[in-house]
């Protein structure tokens, strides 16, 4: 279940935007859906990336939220033709009858959305991959950001007429959701443990191999056909044997690694803005005092040691409700 | 099969820095097509072009330097001339449209357009004001730049070539764009460039104002130098793998027209001809601000000395720029030498080794094995960000075979070119006019220069550094005391730079607070140097687009 890793939820979510034009009041004409939607979410407040920025993300009300993401997905990319081998063109044309002649001029189909889609992504702190997860992030989201969350979605199939307050929000996301297959985690300082990892240890492998395998080619050898067996009962029996032992271990081990990953240490987001905080202001603790570090008077000591039981009390360095970084600012 | 290059079809000062070959004086011209109509220019700035390309110095090897037997080599010149134009210049010249919708947008724009990216503008919204006049919006725009090199014994030639290129350029129609210097001054005409002179007189010294040896570590690519010496060459200065073993980097990191390190050879300005044995160059006026670097550093090291209990203020002086650039003052690399005493021994025997040793000394290091935490060369010092060596191999984890050892590194590789300018007495003050004029040149402007000057010099993100800059060439925030409001807003706290400290010292790491800028742009502007090939193509007005 790759929605959840890591001690996080991976919401991936596609959803449909309106393809009907909107009236506009102002010049009378009709105006483009996506559009109006690019132009709604170019108005969207990033963070607070210096404090020349002076407005906050929406998103960053969110006391779980570590990144989202607005991408309008007009249509899907056309990669070109299929590659036609010419010399098997004229093959064809000279040894198989005309319904096989392939002629390399006919335009070949081309696959394209039924409308343009919103993506809309978001990771979170979860506790596990429940639904339950999903929908508290979301039912919490719009009670703090409704206002921009409509007037990015309004544009979006059917949201003006389904939702309403948070749960139906929530509801009307979950229908749009996609399963996320790659997501990506960031926070171990100290690399992976890889002692976490799923392990399948090589003996287990090899039994989940040859036990089914062996299983189906003594059924087909001996069981499935009367008579005496010939080399094709002994050649199907591999085979069908090898198909099974080798569909066994697959199924073995893509279960293994779905199993989540369990969370980086101090990886929430109230405990990476706390990191923040206090990396920020020990800094400014060791310049203001990297003197009094070195020197060897016993007054000096004492008054390092004052001052540090001063920087915890201040900063509250186990306390996460304590002075910490407000989320979605950048620096100072 | 190594690459053959066309030296006599490439211009001589991509491929060796005249200042280190014995041409420490030169004199950059910025020259403006004049004419009343865009035919009338066009054959103005060709008729000059014809004057000069045959006369530009290419690539051949000089006599002197090794070379292949039986290798066509030429005398070392008096003075060497090489010409390149700005965008504008070309469109000036009436360059193709074919040809000019071929070049990379960095180039288009020109450099004062991408103040932003490179962090010139750092100062506030009037950044442009500290500019040299030349560079300013109401001066005629730089089409060409011309630049002389002269033996310090060919000064007379220096001159002579001067009034040549003057009078040729009033014939044709063609402008000096004066004031290499800001406002309110008499207008230099020319940007003069010179080594510094050693103290006694005796000839010049390879160091700029702070007093610091420069152009060490030059990159060496592929063809530049005759096959026996090439390996020595690319000993410290090419691409290393995760052995140590070293080559010279992909030629088409420097010249266009030739596979690079990615193994392909990039778009480029049509027809080819064009392109190929050209390169670009970002020319920028690095005001250095020589007493704040001196008090600065004065009073700094006497706090920095307390904390790596070093009780000389002189030693600490030299420990702590070195520490700040990753060299010694004298060029030693920490990684050679890390304390003050492995630095005195091996630099009294420096100067005794042969070439060949001393290079290896001076370049040949890397950083993923020896120093990872930077106990000896802080990662985010000067030269660990311009040349990040195997730092930032994306496979260190990996055992050393299968490391990428610098292969990051290889793709953000510069060439610099170019010479100081002014003098600093004892009494410099910081208005006084001296700094570096770096010529930069690559193949991409945008994924070579502008990369390191964004990320490297003017952020910490791959330096470890949070956003910390360079701490000798970098950006540095004023704080509070910034005097532009917004970019007192902008620009953040206090620049800062952290030295670390191997902890079996026993001692902290320290950590200086208030660097102030040491280095300033005071212009600058993109150009494209082409081959002789190309210059003909220019001077003839024909260039076949096909």
């Amino acid at each position: 279940m790759p929605n959840f890793d890591c001690g996080a939820y991976f919401l991936t979510t596609l959803v449909p935007i309106r393809t009907d034009a909107i009236s506009d009041s102002a010049n009378k004409s009709g105006i483009s859906p996506i559009h109006e939607l690019r132009s709604a979410i170019a108005k969207l407040p990033t963070a607070m990336q210096s404090p020349l920025c002076n407005a906050h993300s929406p998103f960053a009300r969110s006391k779980r939220l570590h990144f989202s993401r607005l991408v309008v997905i007009d249509d899907v990319a056309y990669v070109g033709r299929k590659p036609i081998n010419a010399l098997l063109t004229v093959l064809t044309e000279l040894f198989l009858p005309a319904a096989w002649h392939i002629n390399p001029v006919n335009p070949q189909p081309q696959d394209h959305l039924a409308n343009p889609f919103l993506l809309f992504s978001a990771d979170f702190d979860a506790a596990s991959g429940d639904d339950s997860e999903r929908d508290s992030f979301l039912i919490d989201l719009w009670d703090k950001s409704q206002a921009e969350l409509s007037s990015i979605f309004k544009y979006c199939y059917d949201f003006e007429k389904q939702v309403h307050d948070g749960p139906s929000f929530a509801k009307y996301i979950a229908r749009c959701q996609v399963e996320t297959t790659m997501p990506f985690h960031d926070y171990f300082m100290d690399g992976v443990p890889l002692d976490a990892l799923p392990e399948i240890s090589n003996t287990k492998l090899l039994a989940a191999f040859f036990g089914p395998a062996f299983l189906v080619y003594a059924l087909v050898y001996w069981g499935y056909f009367d008579g005496a067996p010939s080399f094709f009962h002994t050649l199907f029996g591999l085979i069908a044997g090898t198909i099974v032992g080798a569909l066994v271990v697959y199924f073995m081990v893509t279960k293994a690694g779905a199993k989540s990953y369990p969370p980086a240490p101090d990886s929430t987001l109230p405990s990476v803005l706390k990191a923040l905080h206090l990396r920020k202001n020990f800094t400014r603790f060791v310049i203001d005092n990297q003197l009094l570090s070195v020197s060897d008077e016993p007054a000096s000591q004492k008054e390092l040691y004052d001052r540090f039981a001063a920087f915890t009390a201040a900063n509250k360095p186990n306390d996460l409700d304590g002075p910490t970084q407000e989320p979605g600012v950048v620096g100072t | 099969m190594a690459v053959a290059l066309d030296l006599a079809d490439i211009q001589g000062n991509i491929l060796a820095g005249y200042g280190k070959q014995g041409f420490p004086k030169g004199r950059y011209i910025l020259f403006h097509i004049d004419g009343d109509d865009e035919a009338r220019r066009a054959a103005n700035g060709r008729a000059f072009v014809n004057v000069w390309w045959p006369r530009v110095t290419n690539a051949l090897r000089w006599e002197e330097k090794p070379h292949r037997p039986g290798e066509f080599v030429v005398p070392k010149p008096e003075v060497a001339i090489n010409i390149a134009f700005t965008f504008r210049g070309l469109v000036a010249l009436g360059v193709s449209t074919r040809t000019l919708r071929g070049m990379p947008d960095p180039y288009i724009d020109g450099m004062s357009a991408r103040a932003r990216l490179l962090g010139d503008d750092f100062a506030g919204g009037d950044w442009r004001s500290s500019w040299d006049e030349v560079w300013q919006a109401d001066a005629k725009p730089a089409h060409i730049l011309v630049t002389v090199n002269a033996q310090a014994s060919s000064l007379p030639a220096l001159e002579a070539i001067t009034k040549e290129l003057e009078a040729s350029a009033q014939r044709n129609g063609v402008i000096v764009v004066e004031g290499h210097n800001r406002r309110a001054k008499p207008k230099l005409r020319y940007q003069e460039v010179s080594a510094i002179w050693k103290a006694d007189g005796s000839g010049p010294a390879p160091t700029e104002h702070f007093g610091l040896a420069d152009g060490i570590s030059d990159p060496v690519f592929d063809g530049q130098y005759p096959d026996e010496s090439e390996k020595l060459e690319a000993t410290g200065n090419g691409a290393v793998d995760g052995l140590g073993g070293w080559r010279p980097l992909a030629t088409g990191e420097f010249l266009l027209g030739y596979p690079d390190e990615a193994q392909e050879i990039a778009g480029a300005a049509m027809p080819i001809p064009f392109s190929r044995n050209g390169t670009f160059v970002a020319y920028r006026k690095l005001h250095q601000n020589v007493k704040s670097w001196r008090d600065f550093i004065g009073e700094t090291a006497k706090n920095f000395g307390k904390v790596f209990k070093i009780s000389d203020a002189n030693d600490a002086r030299e420990l702590l720029i070195a520490k700040m650039v990753g060299r010694w003052s004298n060029g030693v690399p920490l990684s050679k030498a890390p304390t003050l005493e492995e630095w005195r021994d091996l630099s009294a025997r420096l100067w005794e080794l042969p070439r060949n040793e001393r290079n290896k000394i001076l370049s040949s290091f890397t950083f993923l094995e020896e120093d990872a935490e930077g106990h000896r060369c802080p990662v985010g010092s000067h030269i660990r960000r311009m040349n990040t060596r195997d730092g930032l191999d994306p496979r260190a984890i990996r055992p050393r075979e299968l490391r990428g050892g610098s292969t990051l590194n290889n793709r953000r590789r510069i060439l610099r070119r170019g010479l100081p300018y002014g003098t600093s007495g004892p009494d410099s003050r910081d208005e006084d006019d001296h700094g570096i004029v770096m010529l930069v040149m690559c193949a991409d402007l945008f994924r070579q220069f502008e990369f390191v000057q964004q990320q490297w010099v003017n952020y910490g993100l791959d330096a470890r550094s949070g956003s910390d800059t360079c701490p000798i060439v970098g950006n540095h925030s004023l704080g509070q005391n910034t005097r532009d409001p917004d970019a007192r807003k902008r620009n953040g706290p206090k620049a800062k730079f952290v030295i670390p400290a191997d902890p079996s010292r026993g001692h902290p790491p320290f950590i200086m607070e208030g660097l102030p800028q040491f280095v300033e742009t005071r212009g600058g502007e993109y150009f494209f140097a082409p081959s002789l090939t190309a210059l003909r193509m220019i001077g003839a007005g024909a260039i076949d687009p096909t």
